[in-house]
């Protein structure tokens, strides 16, 4: 009988009165590839925090090669060989790759270029991949620095190599190239444990799949024994009978397809012709990129992050202007005016991708929140500030859109992030705009919350409103789009109407396919 | 203008330069592992005073010294304590190293001093290389300076090729530009940054020792005179890269130096007209270099754990 | 009861041994702490000429407090405020000649507008640096600082120099451009109306105006500033000036109020005293004029304590610097309200 790699015992956590995890235990032996499943706040991030040395547990015990251990540091668990590759990448930009092999790693002395560089080599051979350890990290896409990322962990002797969900930011083709990457790491012997919500990587690579579920490990069993249905009942309700709930909360893959509604007499609202924009480092983010929004439609952008989609809605807001090409909206022309303040007064409303950077003031109340995007229209006043009718318009959001909070002088910052995510749009659909910049507005939220965000937009397509949805997530485009425009690698396919594609023609655009 | 004019400006040039390059280089590390500290010019006081006191007190500038650098990486370790263990906002903390050391220097100064206006402070001796130091135009310019100019040229070197070419720049760049990945592999940053903190201190210690015993002779209240913010200047002009701080810092000790000549061949100008030449060099380096690539990432950010 | 986590414990503890540090200084001055105390608290605020002059000297702190409060809420860090004082009192008197012939009621509010303006140039000049080459605002506004002083300095030596030509200070105000007294037998000028007229017209700039949610937002989270269509680079430079003008006018009421002329060093030290008036009330204009209140009777505590005993005055920077730091660990306490 082979010992466990990793053996984890009725391991427990609270945060003041929320209890993140409770009683878990699970086994990982060598070569095994383990799925741990749950929706946002199940307590997946928890354990990994509790695995990789960052928390500690309350209670319960980690033994380690048979042996019990306590991860007091990140240090510990990576002297104990436990690597872990996080959700977020821990990268520094300007480094080299082989700099980064040897942050840590290396002595405080002199640096031996040729060393280091085979040593990139020799990692990358093992697992066969392909990397030049002279490259800056910061250059590389999203798919290349989660392989430096990868490479890093391997550097040091590892038995077990914890991946927080790998796949939400790849393409389908590199998503194939990281399951090639687990697999020769499962033959090496390596026990991997992979956090996910995805459930097409869970029967891809995966050897068993163990859910949570509040806190809880609901159930632990072969892949070859789950079904879709039932991992998603575990995931959603914490039930294992693996039978379909009646009245399951509304969920964007389990909805039937929606006929795309074609608009074509509806006035244009949003107008772009041969865009080209550059990223803050000087390369090239969008080139070439034309479309229109009507009155009516939800324009689907596709693609994996970091293609150009912020770029693209951070200039249609009005916060940069385009490096070439044109774009226009209610009037509003690039090559003329154009200011955050002058397309928030004709009607544009913006849900940011980076909530806590650009969406809120953590510190400030909920009703001061609510004024960021109204500060230039007349509706809180010309010269003093009209609080009250900020605080009764939050008051009333707050019942409309049920956000869970102890009132509009709360500060937003105490917030769940869902709720947070249901100001934002409370705030910024209630002037009733005219085009509406969604940027992964369901990003983050529970499955409950995302239906919800998802009738809202909806709705408001139905009112007239011309809607750019930028999204990743194939199931919500599918949901949503009337019609869909791929960004990949700086170039643009689309946009097409829903009915004249199919999910894999828009999955191969992702991947830069034509 | 002849040549001896131009040896002798260039050579108290470099003197003029010292007390910056110190304190620049200082904080040039400091601000790579993410610290940024605006007193400065608190500890430049307390080293300059610490450096009167004792060299007075054990009558060797040595002890001076000594004392200055002990006394300077204390206040760096102060600002630390507070920027980066408690986590505070680095640029309140650094004003209240800049009161801290107003005080501190004046209060001693006073305590000590008071009535003894004609003190001979112990100074540092040039450095005598013989036939080297005799050589015209080269002698006084490269080969008669105290040794502690020397020092701090070589330490400007030292530094870039730490921080460039070794294990320990890597890891201070690290933390300073993306302090989870220096965390993700197991490094302290908070210890790294403390050390990085008391030594930015100890160096502005250094410099304003350089300041009251090899520049000047002797201790006056605010004799650092905003010097520390130049120096912090010489930082961002120089894309925090200490070989370009040397240069920097030999530019603002040149105008320093060639502000007090030129006086004399202009007489109707106004003499308050040179003084500010220094600081006028300093604001247009500042809105010609703002806003540079090179800047820390997570520069006056504290780092904390998820 | 309270239970503190140990930031905060090791917080409080570095916070005793600033106050150790203060005993020791006075120890090594060989002083009683508790004499020099009892002078402080004696001499600053409860003899009448005590209470008077501490009043006299928070006017100014007032006045530099509020501006620095306005820019540091903008996440504008405004240390320039003595240069900008310099310059506001040296425009002001600049244009004394040409106001002294007019009536009073007048000449001095357009005297005092000078000197606003004086300011508000001055800082705008640290604030075009800023909002157009992103100069740290920092460096900038201590450099005009040191050019500041010695423009002042040629000002008083050439162009207003006092026609006696003797003595580097200018000629003293007519009588119709000086504040006047507001009880007899002390230094109290009606610039002590004038702070309390400012106190107001900033807590409703910050608290009730659009302006001052601008303000805040820029200062919590400048991209969401962005985001919201405020431009953080309008605000820093309109902050900068704004902060200026208030430094000037402390500046010219200084001058017209209690001096009555312009001359080297008449104001020094106030601009960092200001950041500590500030900071002590968080920023609150509200709050403003009692850190003032506080700090000027700490002043002149401080002006007995050289007085009276050996204590050295530069102590009064330490018990500065002190509270500063105290400010900082009070930030970090665990807010009461919260649990």
């Amino acid at each position: 009988m082979t010992v466990p790699v990793l053996e984890l015992t009725r391991l427990s956590k609270r945060y003041g009165e929320v209890t993140a995890v409770a009683g878990l235990s699970l086994k990982l032996e060598p070569g095994e590839v383990v799925a741990l499943l749950g929706e946002n706040g199940a307590g997946k991030s928890t354990v990994v925090n509790m695995i990789t040395g960052m928390t500690r547990p309350d209670t319960g015990q980690i033994h380690l090669q048979g042996k019990e251990v306590h991860l007091d540091t990140p240090r510990d668990a990576l002297d104990r060989g436990i690597g872990v590759v996080h959700q977020h990448y821990a990268l520094v930009g300007n480094f080299t790759v082989a700099e980064t092999l040897a942050l840590g790693r290396a002595g405080p002395g002199v640096l031996d270029r040729k060393v280091l560089h085979a040593d990139v080599r020799r990692v990358a051979e093992r697992i066969g991949m392909q990397m030049d350890p002279a490259a800056l990290v910061g250059s590389l896409d999203v798919a290349g620095q989660q392989r430096v990322e990868i490479l890093k962990a391997l550097s040091r002797k590892v038995s077990l190599l914890v991946l927080d969900e790998p796949t939400a930011v790849l393409s389908p083709e590199d998503a194939a190239r990281l399951f090639d990457v687990v697999r020769a790491l499962r033959a090496d012997g390596v026990a991997i444990l992979m956090v996910t919500h995805r459930l097409a990587d869970v029967f891809a690579v995966c050897d068993r799949a163990a859910v949570m579920h509040a806190g809880h490990l609901v159930c632990d069993l072969p892949v070859a024994s789950a079904t879709k249905q039932g991992l998603i009942s575990a995931m959603i309700s914490g039930n294992t009978d693996m039978a379909q709930l009646p009245g399951l909360p509304v969920q964007a893959n389990v909805l039937p397809d929606r006929p795309p509604t074609p608009v074509s007499d509806t006035p244009i609202r949003v107008s772009v012709r041969n865009l080209k924009l550059l990223r803050a480092n000087g390369s090239q983010a969008v080139q070439g990129l034309g479309f229109d929004i009507r009155a009516g439609e939800i324009m689907a952008l596709a693609g994996i992050d970091g293609n150009g989609q912020s770029e693209l809605v951070q200039c249609l807001a009005g916060l940069n202007l385009p490096d070439d090409g044109t774009a226009e909206i209610c009037g509003c022309r690039s090559d003329g005016h154009w200011t955050p303040r002058l397309l928030r007064n004709a009607g544009v409303a913006h849900v940011p991708d980076d909530r806590r950077r650009y969406g809120i003031i953590s510190d400030l109340s909920l009703s001061a929140n609510m004024m960021l995007s109204h500060f230039f229209s007349p509706r809180y006043g010309r010269t003093v500030l009209d609080r009250a009718r900020a605080r009764d318009d939050t008051r009333r959001a707050i019942d409309e859109y049920d956000i869970r909070t102890t009132g509009p002088d709360q500060p937003i910052g105490r917030l769940s992030g869902g709720n947070q995510q249901k100001l934002v749009l409370a705030r910024e659909l209630l002037a009733g705009p005219r085009v509406i910049l969604a940027a992964h507005p369901s990003r983050g939220l529970d499955i409950r919350t995302i239906g919800a965000v998802q009738d809202i937009l909806r709705r408001q397509r139905d009112a007239g409103a011309a809607i750019l949805l930028v999204s990743a997530d194939l199931d919500e485009i599918r949901a949503l789009a009337d019609r869909v425009v791929v960004l990949a690698a700086g170039t643009a396919f689309g946009p097409v109407a829903m009915a004249d594609t199919d999910m894999a023609q828009i999955g191969a655009w992702m991947a830069g396919h034509a | 203008m002849d040549l001896m004019l131009l040896t002798g400006l260039l050579a108290s040039g470099v003197r003029f330069a010292m007390p910056l390059l110190f304190a620049a280089l200082g904080e040039t590390v400091g601000q790579k592992s993410g610290v940024l500290n605006v007193g400065l010019e608190g500890i430049m006081l307390v080293g300059a005073f610490l450096a009167v006191a004792f060299s007075v007190a054990t009558g060797s500038p040595w002890g001076g010294l000594l004392a200055a650098t002990l006394g300077g990486a204390a206040m760096g370790l102060l600002h630390g304590f507070f920027a980066v263990r408690l986590k505070v906002d680095q640029i309140v903390s650094g004003l209240a190293l800049i009161l801290l050391g107003l005080g501190l220097s004046g209060f001693g100064y006073r305590l000590i001093f008071a009535g003894h206006q004609s003190i001979r402070v112990p100074g540092f001796e040039r450095l005598d290389l013989g036939p080297l130091s005799d050589l015209p135009v080269l002698g006084p310019l490269l080969f008669s300076h105290h040794l502690l100019a020397y020092v701090g040229i070589f330490m400007a070197v030292g530094l870039w090729w730490i921080l460039t070419r070794t294990g320990l720049g890597l890891t201070i760049r690290a933390v300073g530009e993306n302090p989870k990945a220096a965390d993700s592999v197991g490094i302290d940053v908070d210890k790294v940054r403390m050390r990085c903190a008391a030594f930015g201190g100890a160096m502005a210690g250094i410099g304003g020792a350089y300041l009251s015993t090899a520049q000047l002779a002797g201790f006056v209240e605010d004799m650092v005179a905003g010097r520390g913010f130049i120096a912090i200047a010489c930082v961002v002009f120089a894309r925090w890269n200490p070989l370009g701080v040397l240069a920097v810092a030999l530019i603002f000790g040149i105008a320093d130096a060639g502000q007090i000549r030129l006086q004399p061949f202009f007489p109707q100008i106004p003499y308050q007209f040179f003084i500010i030449l220094p600081y006028v060099l300093a604001l247009v380096a500042l809105a010609g270099s703002a806003k540079s690539a090179s800047l820390p990432a997570a520069l006056a950010q504290p780092y904390r754990k998820a | 009861m309270l239970v503190l986590d140990r930031d905060s414990r090791v917080a409080l503890m570095a916070l005793a041994a600033c106050a150790l540090l203060l005993l020791g200084l006075i120890a090594l001055a060989g002083e009683s702490p508790l004499r020099v105390l009892a002078i402080l608290i004696g001499d600053g605020f409860l003899t009448r000429a005590g209470l008077a002059d501490a009043l006299v000297r928070s006017i100014p702190l007032t006045l530099t407090g509020l501006g620095v409060a306005l820019s540091f809420r903008a996440g504008v860090f405004n240390i320039g405020v003595d240069g900008q004082l310099l310059i506001g009192a040296a425009l002001a008197m600049a244009c004394a000649p040409i106001l002294g012939p007019l009536p009073s009621a007048l000449a001095l509010p357009l005297l005092l507008l000078a000197g606003t303006l004086g300011g508000a140039i001055w800082g705008g000049i640290a604030g075009i640096l800023k909002a157009r080459f992103g100069a740290n605002e920092i460096i900038a506004t201590i450099m005009l600082n040191y050019i500041a002083i010695q423009m002042v300095s040629w000002l008083i030596r050439g162009p207003l120099q006092e026609p006696m030509g003797i003595f580097p200070r200018s000629e003293k105000l007519t009588a119709s451009l000086r504040l006047p007294i507001l009880f007899d037998g002390t230094r109290l000028s009606a610039g002590l109306i004038v702070a309390a007229l400012a106190c107001v017209a900033v807590w409703f700039l910050v608290a009730r105006s659009r302006y001052g949610y601008a303000l805040t937002v820029t200062g919590k989270n400048a991209d969401a500033a962005r985001y919201g269509g405020i431009q953080p680079a309008v605000i820093a430079f309109s902050v900068l000036c704004l902060s200026g003008a208030l430094a000037g006018l402390a500046g010219i009421v200084e001058v017209s109020g209690l001096h009555g002329r312009l001359q080297e060093g008449f104001a020094g030290g106030i601009g960092i005293t200001a950041i500590a008036v500030a900071l002590l009330a968080r920023l609150s204009p509200l709050w403003v004029p009692v850190a003032a209140f506080g700090f000027a009777g700490l002043y002149v505590g401080s002006d007995a304590i050289a007085r009276l005993t050996a204590v050295p005055f530069p102590l009064v920077h330490v018990i500065e610097g002190t509270i500063v730091l105290a400010f900082l660990v009070l930030q970090i306490m665990p807010k009461a309200k919260d649990l």
